[in-house]
């Protein structure tokens, strides 16, 4: 979305000082004002993309004591297989990603998550993920 | 108590869960020593396979959940009926714990 026709924006500037309403077209509008930014946008903070989710999971699996030494962390891994996690430990591994991404994931749908990928994907599928 | 003894047994995995998200209205230092301590007993008991136990800890982990989402975990005392059941090792252990916990 072009930002300065983010429906904030344009409130913010209708309310501001600088009567910006003439610059609509963007032919007209300032180089300035291309570069203001003039308020907090809650709508435009850096989207949680696949990669970030990705690599904030690794981090937490890196961390964590029951992995298995030696074992491999990639997108395709498995909890339990790959990684040596029994059931309780997958649990564990999940409730740290509901602290980490401020979400909750319900039971139903926690016990389909069983590898890193799939916990990805959950993730990235949850709008109010942080 | 009562009533919490007739509610249906959760699954243990459940049961496990359930109890790690009530840790976290605790305050950091009770949360810290029952996550490890629900951790523990739960990895120790996991291969257990007489029904009568898997039941009685289910059962008892599930009155605690019930303690501690409800709060009365702040004010709950031991019975004497608990006391009595418990060993002389038992009691001695929980002494040296009360004798910790005056550290903090």
């Amino acid at each position: 979305m072009n930002r300065f026709n983010h429906p904030i924006l344009r409130t913010a500037f209708s309310k501001s000082k600088w009567n910006l309403s003439k610059y609509t077209s963007p032919l007209f509008r300032p180089s300035y004002a291309r570069t203001m930014i003039p308020l907090r946008t809650y709508s435009s903070t850096p989207s949680l993309t696949k990669e970030i989710i990705y690599d904030r999971i690794v981090e937490i699996l890196e961390s964590y004591d029951n992995v298995k030494q030696g074992s491999t962390i990639s997108p395709a891994a498995s909890f339990s297989k790959d990684l040596g996690l029994d059931s309780l430990d997958t649990v564990e591994v999940l409730l740290e990603l509901e602290n980490e991404f401020s979400i909750l994931i319900p039971d139903n749908e926690a016990d389909e998550i069983k590898t890193v990928q799939q916990a990805v994907d959950y993730i990235a599928a949850q709008e109010d993920s942080i | 108590m009562l009533k919490a003894k007739k509610s249906p047994l959760l699954p243990p995995l459940k049961l496990f869960r359930e109890i790690l998200r009530a840790h976290r209205q605790l305050p950091a230092l009770q949360r810290s020593l029952g996550d490890s301590y629900v951790k523990q007993e739960f990895k120790l008991h996991k291969n257990t396979d007489n029904p009568i136990h898997i039941v009685g800890f289910l059962q008892s982990w599930q009155d605690y959940l019930q303690m501690i989402s409800d709060g009365q975990w702040k004010d709950y005392k031991l019975s004497k009926q608990e006391l009595d059941k418990m060993s002389p090792e038992q009691v001695g252990q929980l002494y040296e714990l009360m004798k910790e916990t005056q550290n903090f």
